[in-house]
């Protein structure tokens, strides 16, 4: 399938990050376009138009979200999300590594939208080498240009954009808790309602909440017009492009910008190159650890934002880790479940508790001392933190690979109940980090 | 006269008839008599000789001991909350490094029942999360002075288990690794 | 209709105010939700996951605390996925939490033990080892923290933050390992730490004090009064073996708003002490010996008739404390006047300050009034220090959009808080205060209506702030101008406006002009007489303002005194002219006191190496001592009295806000004490009279008979919840605000100059 890359045209650019290069490619143009020839609503107009839909993993149409910020509220934000903190998720941390002009591009475009004169982009503490110095040294860069400041491009239009490096916690992704962060509190997830960024979001203002991919679309659109990016992907509810990121038991691992709607197949043994030797394929994580697993029978499976709920699942942030026939699912669980006790902010008990909880559970499961009780325990404990009890979705999230895990891998973890090991060849898990008792 | 000879002869054999009743009754009592002579006396010499009790008596309160010596009771006054006679008083303090009671942060270091009032229920010892409080069975409490029946901890509290050296008095320092309930 | 909604909340409909969330919903229909970081006075933030309710059309469960009301919702708090959902929130909660509720503090009054009771499943599945910290930490000297315990409800951290605004304690840690903790190197040290004890619903934060000194069912609870200021916060008092084992909050939203300081909460120890008076005592030769009653009033009695009648009435002296209950200062004062025949009655050993001319001498608005203010002056006040619990109103305020002008040379607490914050140069008070009076007159923003209808002498006023000019006051108080008019027109334009100062301010000069200054400032922006306008003079002592209203003081018209047949008999007897409490040491210290009757005070500890005064006390022929811990001033007495603390007796106490609350017995006085107005009332009879009250009641009758400010107040009228003087007899309402009535009467600007407005 021809296919040109829209927003990772610039990844392998020698130097793509400095202001010349990237202004040599074409950059900054569709910034002049927006700000001078339309008005802020045909901007917002022209996204919702466009059909873009939130990179983040909700999938939420991009040109709604901007038209909920009311309109004339005299103070107003742009938050672009650069906490990409999800296992297996490592796209817009290539993005942001080599092209941190588009982003800027992007943000410029989307707070001229809403009328913003303040916009942060709000970094993984991470992600500070090099990628937070490069962004810092693109937007004294963009200072520089007058593509920031004040009067940009002398069109009256005035915007401080700040670079914020979070401290790294995966729950700052979550937008409340990551505004909870700027603002200099803990991060927290809000309670939703009555906290709902775009009518009270940072300090309390209307806040429109993007993902760096997100952002990125935006000038492309701008340059190419909706009608362009409508016949890209897989129209009409999934436009665009995707920058998937292949990990795990695979030949080619890395990141791979594919049209939305792209069958799990072809991304696997197409552009990912297939299994490794003599293995065969036995599940995935569809958008990171945070969305229920994907086995063989759903290889035909179109990648986009409608197709993937139809079978149980999620696009979220498309980290794709792969498992083969190799791969021991209870333990790889037990991993992914450790990454949650760990990350889980404290603050509503479901999360708090359970999180820690199912980590036990698995350990001991994966150390030989399961008990027949323990299987309906998960997914009991599993439904008590999801369905939407906790105040953000990390309660779902923690619970879906154990689930999903379960329904598909049921015979596995009886096997490691009655034998007190793997089913496959798979290293036993290290010892468990979990003794907080202190003086 | 006649009458009178006839009731006279019914006397006499009413007589007879007594006196043979009488010796009936006082053969048969004998042999009851002599029936038990053979057997073992059942008179309980109270109080040289004591009657055993039913183990789930209830009779004077005792405070427990773990078997490493430390008191059982962690002066909670659940036992004091339960009692319907309102007999218990409790006072507790806290358990130092130095000064060890009981395991835990908390002990009694008053602990006090009113015998008179006491109606042995066993409300207490039902109530006791640690078992601390038993009723055992002795019932000897008679005393001459009403105030003798404030049964004090020292009273209450059983002595120190004697096997094994290894007991360490109460209180005592604690031990490395703490306690931890 | 347009502000209510109507919801049904488990088939029972009510109408409640938009906006309402549904937990207080449900309270209002009777239901009950079950939560646990949910607290009425702190913001919802939805942590606990406690409070599911099921709404129709709504998918799934969703929390009560964060729901607001809409018309026509309709709730279910006992749909199948709710019970489920909670007995999985309890499971998830007792996982990690000790089972240690027999050494609890906290066990029998645990809000975790009654919503297992009521919600919880019947079993936990947790097999895993639980949670381990070491055993409570201290967080302050009095507060001790059980990581173990906590169940991380945030009300304790929210609390400070919200209410107390000092943000001293902090989450550490992320997931499973969060904890409580305070800020690196720094102790729990808020002056409110207090409040979060009873605010966590479980045992991990504990008083110190309380520490197992008692089980809920061990205590008998009486309601009462928090005597340590001017506040009158009212208190529960818990106590077992004759002893006050806590104090807890007795939420009066119109005094505390439930809260009360670290003061009020811990400072009960006094009433605990070993040393406490038990027993009457003469003095034989050098020392004193335990003495019954009879024979100590005797001496006492005699020992002021044979001062009286060698050396006159003037030779005697009272002093009294403002801690008192009205019933024991009103006795005090008609002991001093009408039986000994003296003036000689003070209530405070320092000079009296200069007040506001306005009549009555106290408070015109009400605290709870404060919430309403859209801008308040806080001139030279420290509430942080002397009315605690006010201080948290005025944050409140605050965050209610108050602007708050803080005019005071110190940071003090409020200053953070202020939208405004002026620093005068010492001594200058006065004239920042005046030059707020000239701007107004200058800008125009006077209001003529107000002023040209209720008040007098604005012309003399003109002329006397018209040298206050903005660059003057700058130049002499170093406040910039444009920040004095910023005051200026706040206190102006963003009404009602009130003004809130130390009462005491009058006693030092520059105080004393800005007093009357601030009295002008009321006036020009018609900022009195309604809710949220006010003048404000702080009094600091719990009764302070019950020695104002009883004329505890000489030289100020006492309460006429009811001849001995019932009727009022006038000022009859009552001697003219008297000391004060200052001109009483003064007199003390020269040899000119004969006799002195100690109610509550100690000169010698206020002024412990003042030689002269110890001389003075020493060379009296008579000094009887009534209190109830032993003093200095007690080894040189003739006589001493043991009286009876706050909660072991019946009386009133009149607070900052003319607000007459009552106190109630919980104990029985230690010994042989009594409540100080048996005392005096007994001494009064053992010097001859009439008195004859059998209770703290009839005392009370009389005060609401002969004084015209607390007319028609009864015990039961007062009751728990206190009432404000003056009552409105006939229709038995209070007065939240004094002057409302136009009337008459016109309020006059401050006419004269500082020094001549000395009432005392």
């Amino acid at each position: 399938m021809p296919f040109e890359p829209i927003i990772t045209g610039n990844v392998g650019v020698p130097n793509a990050w400095e202001i010349d290069v990237y202004e040599s490619r074409g950059g900054y143009r569709a910034l002049a376009k927006a700000l001078r020839e339309h008005q802020p609503e045909e901007l917002v107009d022209l996204v919702s138009k466009s059909g873009l839909r939130g990179r983040g993993g909700a999938g939420f149409p991009a040109g709604r979200k901007w038209s909920l910020i009311p309109k004339g509220a005299p103070e107003v934000y742009m938050v672009c999300n650069a906490d990409e903190s999800e296992p297996g998720s490592f796209s817009n941390h290539e993005l942001l590594d080599w092209d941190p002009h588009s982003l800027i591009e992007g943000v410029i475009i989307g707070s001229y939208a809403i009328r913003a004169r303040v916009a942060f982009i709000y970094m993984r503490g991470e992600f500070w080498k090099p990628t937070g110095q490069r962004m810092e040294a693109a937007i004294a860069q963009a200072y520089a240009r007058g593509y920031l400041g004040r009067d940009i491009l002398g069109t009256g239009y005035n915007l401080d954009l700040h670079l914020f490096i979070g401290a790294g916690a995966y729950v700052c992704g979550e937008e409340t808790a990551l505004l909870e962060s700027i603002e200099g509190n803990r991060p927290m997830p809000r309670p939703r309602p009555p906290y709902f960024p775009p009518s009270i979001g940072l300090y309390g203002k209307p806040t429109a909440v993007n993902n760096v991919e997100t952002l990125a679309n935006v000038p492309h659109i701008v340059l190419n017009g909706a009608e362009w990016y409508t016949r890209l992907g897989n129209p009409p509810r999934n436009p665009g492009t995707k920058v998937f990121s292949l990990s795990g038991l695979i030949k080619r691992p890395g990141n791979y910008e594919a049209p939305l709607g792209i069958t799990l197949r072809e991304l696997l043994f197409g552009y990912g190159g297939g299994m490794l030797d003599g293995r065969t394929f036995k599940a995935v994580t569809p958008g990171g650890t945070s969305t229920p697993l994907l086995t063989a029978e759903h290889l035909d499976v179109r990648m986009d934002y409608d197709s993937l709920p139809a079978v149980g699942t999620y696009l979220g942030s498309t980290g794709l880790i792969v498992m083969d026939d190799t791969v021991c699912i209870p333990c790889a669980v037990y991993h992914m479940s450790k990454f949650y006790q760990h990350e889980s902010c404290g603050k509503c008990t479901p999360c708090r508790e359970g999180t820690s909880w199912i980590n036990a559970i698995l350990y001991r499961i994966t150390h030989g001392q399961g008990r027949e009780e323990d299987m309906p325990l998960l997914l009991d404990l599993s439904d008590n933190m999801g369905g939407r009890k906790t105040v953000c979705a990390l309660g779902d999230f923690a619970g879906f690979p154990v689930t999903s895990s379960i329904k598909y891998f049921r015979q596995e973890y009886e096997y490691h109940i009655r034998y007190g090991r793997c089913p496959t060849s798979c290293q036993p898990a290290e010892e468990r980090q979990w003794t907080i008792s202190q003086p | 006269m006649g009458e009178v000879g006839c009731s006279a002869r019914v006397q006499r054999e009413a007589m007879a008839h007594d006196v043979a009743k009488d010796i009936a009754a006082l053969v048969k009592g004998l042999a009851t008599t002599f029936k038990h002579l053979g057997r073992p006396a059942t008179t309980v010499q109270y109080p040289e000789e004591k009657r055993p009790v039913s183990p789930r008596y209830r009779g004077r309160h005792m405070l427990m001991r773990y078997e490493d010596g430390l008191e059982r009771c962690i002066g909670c006054s659940l036992c004091a909350g339960a009692c319907p006679s309102r007999a218990i008083y409790v006072e507790a303090a806290e358990n130092t490094d130095g000064e060890r009671h009981s395991p835990g942060e908390r002990y009694a270091r008053r602990y006090e029942i009113n015998l008179i009032r006491c109606i042995f229920c066993g409300m207490c010892e039902e109530v006791c999360p640690t078992q601390a409080i038993v009723l055992g069975h002795d019932y000897e409490l008679a005393d001459y002075d009403r105030a003798d029946f404030i049964y004090t901890k020292e009273r209450l509290l059983v002595p120190q288990p004697t096997k094994g050296p290894t007991s360490p008095p109460t209180p005592s320092p604690t031990r490395g690794g703490g306690w931890v309930r | 209709m347009d502000n209510l909604a109507t919801v049904t909340i488990d088939g029972r409909v009510v109408k409640v105010p938009r906006g309402m969330n549904l937990v207080e919903a449900a309270r209002l229909a009777g239901v009950e939700i079950p939560v646990f970081c949910y607290h009425s006075k702190l913001k919802p933030v939805g942590a606990c996951r406690m409070c599911y309710v099921a709404i129709e059309k709504v998918p799934g469960v969703v929390t009560a605390c964060t729901t607001t009301v809409t018309d026509g919702m309709v709730v279910n708090t006992k749909d199948p996925r709710v019970v489920k959902a909670q007995q999985g929130v309890l499971e998830f909660l007792l996982a990690n939490h000790p089972l240690d509720c027999p050494v609890c503090d906290r066990g029998g009054e645990c809000p975790l033990q009654n919503n297992t009771f009521g919600y919880g499943g019947p079993v936990s599945r947790y097999v895993e080892p639980k949670r381990h910290f070491a055993k409570p930490i201290p967080l302050s000297r009095r507060i001790l923290l059980d990581r173990e315990r906590c169940i991380l409800c945030y009300r304790c951290v929210r609390f400070q933050k919200e209410i107390a605004g000092d943000e001293t304690l902090t989450v550490i840690n992320r997931g499973a390992r969060v904890e409580i903790a305070t800020l690196p190197g720094r102790e729990f040290d808020s002056p409110f730490s207090g409040n979060t004890i009873e605010l966590c619903p479980v045992g991990a934060l504990t008083s110190a004090l309380y520490r197992f000194k008692a089980r809920p069912w061990d205590i008998r609870s009486s309601p009462s009064l928090c005597d340590q200021c001017s506040v009158g916060c009212n208190v529960r008092v818990d106590t077992r073996n004759r002893q006050i084992v806590r104090l807890l909050s007795r939420e009066n939203a119109a005094v505390d708003d439930g809260w009360l300081c670290d003061r009020g909460r811990f400072g009960y120890e006094f009433a605990n002490h070993p040393d406490r008076l038990t027993q009457p005592q003469v003095r034989e030769g050098t020392r004193l010996r335990a003495a019954e009653w009879e024979e100590a009033l005797y001496q006492a009695a005699q020992g002021l008739r044979q001062v009286v009648s060698q050396r006159g009435p003037g030779t005697v002296g009272v002093l009294v404390s403002p801690r008192l209950a009205n019933e024991d200062l009103y006795l005090a004062q008609r002991l001093a006047r009408a039986v000994i025949g003296t003036s000689n009655l003070d209530y405070r050993l320092t000079p009296h300050p200069t007040v506001s001319p306005l009549r009555p001498d106290a408070a015109s608005g009400s605290i709870v009034g404060l919430e309403k203010a859209r801008t308040i002056l806080i001139l030279g006040a420290d509430p942080l220090n002397h009315q605690p619990v006010l201080d948290l109103r005025l944050k409140k305020a605050a965050s209610l959009g108050a602007r708050l002008i803080v005019v005071d040379e110190k940071q003090t607490d409020l200053a953070a808080f202020a939208r405004l914050w002026l620093r005068p140069r010492s001594g200058s008070l006065d004239t920042l205060a005046r030059g707020l009076v000239h701007l107004i007159l200058a800008n125009g923003q006077v209001n003529q209506e107000f002023v040209d209808r209720r008040t007098e002498g604005i012309d003399a006023l003109r002329a006397r702030v018209a040298d206050d000019t903005p660059e003057r006051v700058a130049a002499s108080t170093g406040v910039p101008a444009p920040l004095l008019e910023q005051a200026a027109t706040l206190l102006a334009t963003n009404g009602p406006a009130s003004i809130v100062y130390d009462r005491d301010l009058g006693a030092s000069d520059d105080g004393a002009a800005a007093v009357l200054a601030a009295t002008d400032l009321a006036l020009l922006t018609g900022n009195i007489g309604r809710d949220g306008a006010g003048l404000y003079p702080l009094v600091r002592a719990a009764n302070e303002q019950g020695a104002l209203d009883l004329g505890l003081m000489p030289r100020r018209p006492s309460p006429p005194t009811p001849s001995p047949t019932g009727g009022e008999g006038g000022h009859a007897g009552c001697p003219a002219g008297g000391m004060t409490g200052a001109e009483m040491l003064d007199a003390l210290r020269a040899g000119q006191l004969k006799a002195l009757y100690l109610l509550g005070v100690d000169p010698l500890r206020e002024l412990p190496d003042d030689r002269a005064l110890r001389d003075g006390l020493t060379g009296l022929t008579t000094l009887i001592v009534q209190d109830i811990l032993p003093g200095p001033a007690q080894e040189l007495a003739t006589v001493v009295l043991p009286g009876a603390a706050f909660h072991e007796r019946e009386g009133t106490l009149t607070n900052l806000e003319r607000r007459v609350q009552r106190l109630w017995p919980a104990l029985k006085p230690p010994g042989k004490a009594r409540p100080d107005w048996q005392i005096i009332h007994d001494l009064a009879r053992a010097l001859g009279t009439s008195f004859d009250y059998a209770q703290a009641s009839d005392v009370f009758a009389e005060i609401a008979s002969v004084v015209p400010t607390y007319r028609g107040l009864t015990y039961g009228k007062v009751g728990l919840k206190g009432v404000q003087w003056p009552l409105d007899v006939a229709s038995g309402q209070e007065a939240g605000s004094l002057y409302e009535d136009p009337g008459d009467t016109r309020l006059a600007f401050t006419p004269v100059a500082p020094s001549t407005a000395r009432i005392v």
